[in-house]
This record gives C-alpha cells, sequence and structure tokens, in this order.
C-alpha cells in the first residue's frame, strides 16, 4: 500500500507475514494484516488529524470564529500523531529488516 | 518538487505574513504622524484580505488534487495553494478611523492605532509560528526521524 | 479575530474622551462667555456611554456620547462690577463643581489603567498560547 500524506510518499513495507511471529501477540498463523492494519489506520489517523489542522487554520485567519488556541492546539495533535506514526514505522522496518537477516 | 508544499497550510501563512509584514509598515507610520495636521491614517485593510482568503479557499475546494484524498475515506479539503492574491491587498490605502476628529483634521487616536498595531503583531506572531510548526512537521517527515 | 483587544480599545477611547470632558469642563471652571462673545456660560459636558450591542450572547464594547448639561442652573454670583452681570448684578458662572470633577477624572483613569492591563492580559495570554507549538 502506499497511501500519502501532503503529496509526500511515505514508503511503507510490506506486511510482514505473521507467521514469523512478528505480530504482537499473535498466535503463529493468524491473520496476516496485523501490523498493516495498525499501521494503515495510524496513518489515516494522522491524515484526518493533519487535514482537520489546517481547517482549523483556515478559519482562524479567514475570519471565522475559530480561536487561535483550537488552530494551534489541532496542528500540535497532527504533529505529535505523526511523530508517533514515523516511531512506529521506523520500528517496523527495523523489526523487518531484523527479521530478514534471521537465517531459516 | 515544490508540490509538498501546495498541500499544506504553508502558501495561505505565507500570504498571511506578508499582509501582516506590509500592514505594519502602515500602522506605524501612523503612529509616527500622530501630531501631524491634515495627515489621514493608512491602512491594509483586514476584512478585503480576509475575504479574498475565503474566496480562495472556497475555490481551492473545487479544485482538489488527484490522489489527495485521505486513507479513511473522507473528503479532502481544499487548498489555498495556487490561489494567489490580487496586489492591491497588500498595499496602502486610506482609511477612515472610527473615532473622533481633531481640529487639525488628523484623524487618528492613539488608542486605535496602537492596539491595531498589537493586533497585527500578534497575527504576525500566530502566523509565524503555524510555519515554524508546518516546516518541523515536513522535515520530519522527510527526515523519517523524530 | 482578537475580539477581546477591539473591546477594549472601545473602553480606552471612551474613557479618555471622558477625560478630555472633564479637563475641558475644570478649564471653563469660570468661563462667563461663549464663543460669541456674548454672556453665557458655559455648559459643563459630560460623556455617557452606552453598550455597542444589546445582544446578551456576544460581549460588546462601549460607544461615547458626548452631552451637554442644560437642565442645572448657573451658579449666580453677586458681582455688580462685573461686565457679564445682569440687571440685578449676578453674574452667571458654570455650574461646574470641582470636587465632582475630580471625582470622575479618577475614576475615568483608574478606568482607563484597568482596560490597559485587560489588553495587556489577553497579549499575555496569546503569548502563552504560542508555546504549545514552541
Amino acid at each position: 500500500m502506499s497511501a500519502s500524506i501532503n503529496g509526500l510518499g511515505i514508503p511503507l513495507p510490506p506486511t510482514a507475514p505473521a507467521a514469523s511471529g512478528v505480530g504482537p501477540g499473535s498466535a503463529p498463523g493468524s491473520d496476516t494484516s496485523l501490523f498493516g492494519d495498525l499501521l494503515a489506520k495510524s496513518l489515516g489517523q494522522v491524515n484526518g488529524l493533519e487535514q482537520s489542522a489546517q481547517a482549523a487554520v483556515e478559519r482562524s485567519f479567514a475570519g471565522d470564529d475559530t480561536t487561535q488556541i483550537e488552530a494551534m492546539t489541532a496542528m500540535k495533535k497532527a504533529d505529535l500523531a505523526l511523530r508517533l506514526m514515523i516511531q512506529v514505522r521506523n520500528k517496523i522496518m527495523d523489526a523487518y529488516s531484523e527479521i530478514k537477516q534471521m537465517q531459516m | 518538487m515544490s508540490s509538498i508544499f501546495n498541500g499544506t497550510t504553508l502558501p495561505l501563512l505565507e500570504k498571511v505574513a506578508r499582509f501582516t509584514d506590509k500592514r505594519q509598515d502602515a500602522l506605524t507610520a501612523n503612529v509616527a504622524n500622530i501630531d501631524t495636521p491634515n495627515y489621514k491614517r493608512l491602512d491594509l485593510p483586514l476584512e478585503a484580505f480576509q475575504k479574498a482568503l475565503r474566496d480562495a479557499i472556497a475555490t481551492g475546494q473545487s479544485r482538489l488534487e488527484p490522489g489527495l484524498s485521505s486513507a479513511n475515506g473522507s473528503p479532502s479539503l481544499g487548498r489555498t495553494s495556487a490561489t494567489s492574491l490580487p496586489e492591491q491587498l497588500f498595499q496602502a490605502v486610506e482609511a477612515r478611523s472610527p473615532s473622533l476628529n481633531f481640529q487639525d483634521n488628523n484623524n487618528r487616536s492613539v488608542e486605535h492605532e496602537m492596539m491595531e498595531m498589537t493586533k497585527n503583531n500578534m497575527m504576525q506572531s500566530f502566523a509565524i509560528t503555524l510555519m515554524n510548526a508546518q516546516f518541523g512537521m515536513l522535515q520530519e517527515a522527510i527526515r523519517e526521524q523524530v | 479575530m482578537f475580539g477581546t483587544i477591539d473591546i477594549s480599545t472601545s473602553a480606552l477611547i471612551g474613557e479618555r474622551q471622558r477625560m478630555n470632558t472633564i479637563a475641558s469642563n475644570l478649564a471653563n471652571l469660570n468661563t462667563t462667555r461663549d464663543a460669541d462673545g456674548k454672556a453665557a456660560p458655559f455648559q459643563r459636558r459630560f460623556v455617557t456611554f452606552s453598550a455597542q450591542s444589546e445582544n446578551p450572547d456576544t460581549p460588546s464594547g462601549v460607544t461615547y456620547q458626548i452631552s451637554v448639561d442644560t437642565t442645572s442652573p448657573p451658579r449666580r454670583v453677586y458681582e455688580p462690577g462685573h461686565p457679564d452681570a445682569d440687571k440685578e448684578g449676578y453674574v452667571s458662572y458654570p455650574n461646574i463643581d470641582m470636587m465632582n470633577e475630580f471625582v470622575n477624572a479618577v475614576e475615568a483613569s483608574r478606568a482607563y489603567e484597568a482596560n490597559l492591563v485587560a489588553i495587556d492580559m489577553a497579549k499575555q495570554g496569546f503569548n502563552e498560547s504560542l508555546k504549545i507549538l514552541a
């Protein structure tokens, strides 16, 4: 899957098969897209927060009733969600490359 | 490559920063000329600017960039990106002040000018802070590192 | 944006105008002639404030109006030698009470300071909120 945020393509790792045991708490052989779902969901949330932050900023400057605090908290929430997602993605990448190196 | 900025709040914030910058000059001139006889105060009308922003946002909504829809299916909002605002919004014009008229035909009140300057300054700080935050987010995404 | 500051500014302008009228009242404490030179005592000016909007849901600023006090009678002093004395020898002085004007001046000045503090608080609140994104 290759969703994008703001036109930037953040490449996602292919979903690791759960059979190799990367899914937290997943029984061996269970559904194959645990991490994929997690990442897709957080990606959607980040995108949603980002868009509501942009809408809040636009409304705030265009003279609507949005206070500055609303726009700033929306921006900060989007920022933190993005950071969280980047960390999750990095951890997934690390785990995946570690698994790749495992001698089978 | 510059399309990474078009999808953000950056074009809007740049316009606001430029507007507040020009407006600061006009308002400072007003305060400097507090005692000048026959001086008419200058201003960059804020309502006109905000209306132009509203229109730009609305037209941006009708030109969605392909592929920008969010992953969870909600409609994506327009952006004020490619729309550039008319240059006259950024030029100082004579403006009525809603208060006293003094004997020397000067239509100013120092409180009004100072407060307009304060509000303008706050709007500028607000826009610049948001710009910093937005740039920071882009940097984080590019570096893939928090 | 920043409507709070607009509200306080309207109050500042109103209070300043009040100070101006008080100053003109005090300056004309003994003025017995009007601008044309005829014998007419200076009428006390005063400022009335009214709210800018009647809607209780939106906080409103103030607008002021300068009115002339035409109802209170002038202060009559017996001075037969004065050029502006009337037929009985009384001169009509403005009915301006200095103590009253002083008290009003103090109140106007305190109100002015209070509104300045309100504006300062609004600015500080805004600066604090900028730290959210810092």
